[in-house]
């Protein structure tokens, strides 16, 4: 019941969940063409980009992320849809940490959403596609400020320093 | 006067004939430059001199330089004399006068005649003789407004310069030369008079001519001479005549937007259609009044110009079009573009945002400051001022733990705690591990008094300002990719969230956060709790044991109780407003029309859905009477209502326009609870609706006791009695919620 309620009254009101900070840095891969054929509700929000491909370096790693589509959802505040809290979803989305060009671990998520600011990227039971037969984490979690990468397992947590 | 300038064109004749002459020589006898004056010739000159009526000049003196010869006119002015070849001056005088000056230059073997020379006073002065009177005046009325005048020519000594006209006895501005004139810019049926007096060049000047019957006259009666016309001249529009300037860029958002035509327009043609302003290029017209007033048109937006947006203006010619008054229209359409000013202001949103400093603050609020005292500077004053509040750590945590979440990104959650949600997990935990750990950094815990006082303070103010940005009519265009809308409507939904926030703020005044005593047991030794929590060794699994004794001890008997009830009365009264301005928002979108809806699609706030409408009426009509109904009512039995939907399928839809679009479909309940008097206590989170479950009566006391799941003697007894559902109720079915934004493309 307490969670019916939390949800009916909670709400975040972001103004800084504003999208534009990443649109200069999303370069969809798709045409303008293409982009001019959704429909103007969907794009309103924000960016709408297929086949995302991302690559940036954090400390001494290189973050490469991938997804098939993103597009821009609004938030609830009140009950109230609002254009004030945005989040990107992203759909089959990989991430991928190298390392002097070696690849050290993948996951994939086949759907979720993230803050537009992109500075934290937090993924609910993500698979782990590389390294093989590794144990499926909980959560990651990418600081890209303190340039920290956190897997949490069930009975463990690794966090990677990605400055060193 | 005539003979006069003949005299001096003949002069200037012989002048150049000589100059012609020494050229030719000089350049055929080069070899002699050097020249024996024994062997100098002279050269004959001969001259008469005379006044301007070609009278002579007797006894004057002509002197010759550079000889020096010096000769006198005889009685018929004449006088000659011998000089040698070269260039000189001729002087002539008479007594203290000079009457004339010139050179000349005397070839050799030619013989030079001056001619008849007039004097031309070359001194300016001497000259004392004023010219004759000019003849009577005669006029004529050529028109009402114009006379002509002619006069008989005075004469001089030397000769007229000039001649001066009085119209009944005042001068006019310009002398003429001539001897007639037209007075022109005169009063029809009025009768003028005229005199004349003539002046020569040493300022002399006559009497004024006799003023004769044929000197007056009376302009013409006046007509209407002006021929009836027809105006088949279209309107036109000069560049320079517009505003917005064509292609201008950074114009002000309150910009009008401005045509000034050649000639008055027809006011009954100036619409929305022939004065047309719509956004960028998609040709969608945007609202406001339109004005005309003679030549100018104006076009007032409404609401105002968007930020960092292009508009494109289109003055129509044709049939529809803009019309002088005599029915032309524009003989084309005139069109141009411009772009209004960027939204600085959301980027020093953004920058607070990325770094939540005091100094970044200061630079926002000082921006904002500057906007002055329009609506959209009292929104952002208000937008500013409640991500600042957002940013204490005490203000996030409770707005996240009494649902009312801080989101303003990962910076704000880093500020606000140092522990993550799982750690913290009641408002109690929260309020210990923030205080015990580190007093020094949290020193709005420490004087947490005063922290909810200004709190509470600072949220009025924001209320304060969102009720004079009521009505805004505002949309914030972000980097052109996005925007964001906010009216009155958006108003209210930030003013129920400002009040249920202070709500919070004004119910914690009332609870006693002092910690008296803080010597816990831990692995069976006394330690401070304070030290203890600091301590990297420290095993968290302890600490509800470790709470729960520091809560028991006697010193702290009197923690999370009341300890000021007068505040409860206001924090109804908040809670009271909050609602308010939610239902209002509620009844506001629900009386829209469904375009209107629509377009509401890119507001702050909106319910994008039945389903959403229809929850969101649940909470206004149902939910949240019944929360005042219990605060106001202490009678048992009294419910408390709280809406619940359940999703009932989904599936993806054909939107016809190439894409499918996700629509979930709900039902609503309605859960009635009351007070459950056997079911074991527990409650684990502070919130508005544990308050009204405490000893089986609803009332507002001893909130902070019962969020604690564990019993202790305090003087409000050890009864916890939660709430139980006992009974849910549908409320809609079949609600749908079409989910716009999760789509995939058609196969």
């Amino acid at each position: 019941m307490k969670k019916e309620i939390i949800y009916l009254v909670t709400g975040s009101v972001i103004i800084g969940a504003i999208a534009w900070v990443l649109i200069v840095n999303l370069s969809p891969s798709e045409n303008r063409d293409d982009f001019s054929k959704i429909p103007r509700r969907f794009t309103a929000l924000g960016p709408y980009a297929k086949n995302i491909n991302l690559t940036e370096n954090i400390g001494n790693y290189g973050l490469n992320i991938r997804a098939e589509r993103l597009y821009v959802k609004k938030g609830k505040f009140l009950g109230f849809d609002s254009a004030l809290k945005r989040k990107y979803v992203l759909n089959k989305y990989y991430l991928t940490l190298y390392k002097q060009g070696t690849k050290m671990f993948e996951v994939y998520k086949d759907k979720f959403s993230i803050n537009p600011l992109l500075k934290r990227i937090e993924i609910d039971s993500p698979q782990v596609i590389y390294p093989e037969n590794n144990e499926q984490p909980i959560k990651i979690k990418l600081d890209k400020d303190k340039k920290l990468f956190t897997i949490y397992y069930k009975n463990k947590t690794d966090v990677w320093n990605l400055a060193n | 006067m005539g003979k006069a300038r003949f005299f001096k064109i003949v002069w200037l004749l012989i002048i150049l004939s000589l100059v012609i002459l020494i050229t030719g020589c000089g350049g055929g006898g080069g070899g002699n430059s050097s020249v024996n004056p024994e062997e100098q010739t002279t050269i004959s000159v001969t001259g008469k001199i005379v006044d301007s009526d070609n009278n002579p000049i007797a006894g004057a003196t002509v002197a010759i330089t550079s000889d020096p010869v010096v000769v006198t006119t005889n009685q018929w002015g004449e006088f000659s004399a011998k000089v040698a070849p070269g260039e000189h001056t001729i002087t002539v005088t008479k007594g203290n006068v000079t009457l004339y000056r010139s050179t000349f230059i005397a070839q050799e073997g030619s013989h030079i005649a001056l001619g008849s020379i007039i004097p031309n006073y070359p001194d300016g002065s001497g000259d004392t003789q004023a010219p004759t009177v000019p003849g009577s005046v005669t006029a004529t009325a050529a028109s009402s407004s114009q006379i002509n005048l002619n006069w008989s020519p005075s004469t001089d000594n030397a000769r007229v310069t000039a001649y001066r006209i009085y119209r009944n006895g005042t001068q006019l501005p310009n002398n003429v030369t001539g001897t007639t004139y037209s007075d022109t810019g005169l009063s029809a049926t009025t009768q003028y008079c005229y005199t004349v007096s003539a002046g020569d060049a040493a300022g002399n000047w006559s009497s004024r001519s006799n003023q004769g019957t044929q000197s007056c006259v009376t302009t013409q009666a006046s007509t209407d001479s002006t021929p009836l016309s027809i105006d088949s001249t279209p309107p036109s529009i000069d560049w320079d005549s517009i505003s917005p300037a064509s292609d201008a860029f950074n114009v002000a958002t309150n910009a009008l937007i401005s045509a000034i035509f050649s000639e008055s327009v027809d006011p009954s043609t100036v619409t929305g259609l022939s004065f047309a302003v719509s956004m960028g290029t998609s040709g969608i017209l945007i609202p406001g009044n339109i004005t005309s007033n003679g030549t100018t048109v104006v076009f007032t937006p409404v609401p105002a110009l968007a930020y960092g947006t292009s508009y494109r203006v289109t003055i129509r010619s044709g049939a529809s079009g803009i019309k002088d008054l005599a029915g032309n229209a524009l003989s084309s359409n005139f069109s141009w573009s411009f772009t209004t000013v960027h939204n600085q202001i959301f980027d020093l949103f953004i920058q607070f945002i990325e770094q939540p400093t005091d100094a970044n603050y200061t630079t926002l609020m000082s921006a904002i400051n500057a906007l002055g005292t329009t609506q959209e500077a009292y929104l952002y004053k208000a937008l500013g001022e409640l991500m600042d509040i957002y940013r204490s750590p005490v203000a996030a945590r409770m707005m996240q733990d009494f649902g009312i979440t801080v989101g303003l990104d990962s910076n704000f959650e880093q500020l606000s705690t140092q522990y993550t949600p799982e750690q913290l997990k009641t408002m109690v935990y929260d309020y210990l591990k923030l205080k015990l750990q580190n007093e020094a950094e949290h020193r709005y815990l420490i004087n947490y008094k005063n922290l909810l006082v200004e709190m509470e303070q600072r949220l009025t103010r924001v209320d304060n300002l969102l009720a004079q940005a009521d009505g805004i009519n505002l949309t914030v265009n972000l980097d052109q990719a996005e925007s964001v809308k906010f009216d009155s409507i958006d108003i209210k939904v930030m003013r129920a969230m400002t009040n249920l926030l202070k709500a919070n703020f004004i119910y914690l005044q009332s609870v006693n956060l002092n910690i008296i005593n803080y010597t816990v047991t831990y692995n069976g030794s006394p330690v401070d709790i304070r030290d203890l929590i600091n301590d990297p060794a420290y095993d968290d699994t302890q600490f509800d044991a470790i709470v729960r004794e520091l809560c028991n001890k006697t010193e702290n008997q009197n923690l999370f109780t009341y300890s000021d009830r007068s505040k409860l009365t206001a924090f109804r009264n908040t809670l009271a407003t909050a609602f308010s301005h939610y239902g209002n928002a509620v009844t506001a979108i629900q009386g829209l029309t469904p375009e209107e809806s629509e377009t509401r699609f890119l507001n702050a706030f909106s319910l994008d859905s039945d389903y959403t409408l229809e929850l969101a009426k649940s909470v206004r009509d149902s939910m949240m009477p019944s929360i005042l109904n219990c605060i106001d009512n202490n009678d048992p039995l009294i419910e408390f209502i709280s809406p619940r939907s359940e999703q009932t399928g989904q599936e993806y839809v054909d939107g016809g326009d190439g894409f499918y679009y996700l629509q979930k479909y709900y039902d609503i309940y309605l859960d009635h609870f009351c007070f459950d008097t056997t079911n074991t206590l527990y409650a684990y989170t502070i919130n508005a609706y544990n308050l009204l479950s405490v000893n089986g009566s609803k009332t507002l006391r001893d909130m902070a006791v019962e969020t604690d799941n564990f019993v202790r003697n305090t003087p409000q007894g050890t009864n916890y009695l939660p709430y139980r559902l006992y009974n849910s109720v549908i409320y809609l079915t079949g609600l749908v919620e079409k989910l716009w934004d999760d789509f995939f493309e058609m196969p």
